[in-house]
């Protein structure tokens, strides 16, 4: 065998091949395709899911407004975490754009790394977020149900600042963990890219 | 004519063509149905914005391995939760025997898969006889980038080859 007869080697190859193969023609007409969801459907579907969460979670903070509307500091908190929940939806971009029949093999992997990339950088941030929003919404909540206010009681409020800051130090020390791990799909997308940019070019 | 009917008529014209794409591109027989799967979905979802700009086999080569790539880098991991079709459209009967024919095909098959996804894209093309302006259209880079890199894996290829025999 040398390298002028492979494709001859295929050739006859795929000739026999072609024969073994048939397709199904009664399964086919039995299935209905517009009801079936491909891989990347449900991942952008969990996509724009994700994405439309933070709008829910910043109406949330907005609603809750309305509970503590004597006070003003609560109200700043409130619409802190909302205007986060907001930045993070406008920051999430979703893969709609990717259309197999039309975009060519690098490109549509390239978008795909792309926005792999964007997500894990995104995803460090959005943690802080969700922290942040816990606490603001965590806060008025509290005052409304309990009565308890965080800023007007001084023991209380260095008692809360303790446990806090020790939720705080907790959080920092996962994150951490967690940052890794989304460093290293970071990472991954980053030399996926570089790969296929050597592709297209080299 | 219908939807469904033109699906099946392409499908029927072209199995070869997906077959092959699955064979080189998944080894496990599980991982071939779901791959068959996902490619005839793609199909179906893409058939309203087919134009002939381009041939047909050409059209459904970029689908499939499109398609074959993700699924391969296991891009969307979402498999047990998809709303799946029934298995086995496409079925396959086994070789009868091994014969001087297979051990050539062996080989083959192993140096294309000693090469990456792309790579392989693109001596799959070259085997399958398309000319650089398809391969180049299908994988998104230029025709002296095909060039090039075919040269440069046949020469490689004939290294091996050689150094096999000896």
């Amino acid at each position: 065998m040398n390298v002028d007869e492979i494709k001859n080697i295929w050739k006859n190859d795929m000739i026999t091949l072609e024969t073994r193969v048939k397709i199904n023609e009664d399964k086919i007409n039995q299935l209905e395709f517009n009801k079936a969801q491909s891989s990347f459907d449900k991942f952008l579907q969990i996509s724009i899911a994700g994405k439309n969460m933070a709008l829910v979670y910043a109406f949330i903070s907005i609603s809750l407004i309305i509970l503590v509307k004597d006070s003003a500091l609560y109200i700043a908190l409130l619409l802190l975490g909302a205007g986060l929940m907001v930045f993070s939806y406008f920051q999430h971009r979703v893969l709609k754009k990717i259309d197999y029949a039309s975009l060519s093999i690098v490109e549509l992997q390239k978008a795909i790394y792309k926005f792999r990339k964007h997500t894990a950088r995104t995803a460090i941030y959005d943690m802080s977020i969700v922290a942040a929003w816990f606490v603001t919404s965590g806060l008025a909540i509290m005052k409304w149900r309990k009565d308890f206010d965080i800023f007007e009681n001084s023991t209380d409020l260095s008692s809360s600042t303790i446990v806090i800051g020790i939720l705080i130090v907790t959080m920092v020390i996962f994150s951490k963990i967690i940052y890794k791990n989304y460093d290293t799909k970071l990472k991954e997308s980053e030399d996926n890219l570089a790969a296929i940019n050597k592709f297209e070019t080299e | 004519m219908s939807k469904k009917t033109t699906f099946i008529d392409i499908i029927k014209k072209h199995k070869g063509i997906l077959y092959k794409v699955i064979t080189m591109y998944c080894s496990d027989n599980e991982d071939k149905k779901d791959l068959e799967q996902e490619i005839l979905i793609q199909i179906w979802k893409s058939l309203d914005s087919y134009n002939d700009t381009y041939a047909i086999t050409t059209w459904l080569y970029k689908i499939s391995m499109n398609v074959a790539i993700s699924h391969y880098r296991k891009t969307f991991k979402t498999k047990s939760s998809t709303v799946r079709l029934d298995t086995g459209l496409l079925e396959f009967t086994a070789a009868p025997e091994t014969s001087e024919r297979s051990y050539e095909s062996e080989k083959l098959k192993a140096l294309l898969s000693d090469l990456n996804e792309f790579d392989k894209a693109l001596m799959f093309l070259y085997l399958e006889d398309k000319d650089y302006e398809v391969i180049a259209h299908v994988l998104g880079i230029s025709k002296t980038n095909v060039a090039t890199k075919i040269s440069r894996i046949k020469n490689r290829w004939k290294e091996e080859l050689s150094s096999s025999k000896n």
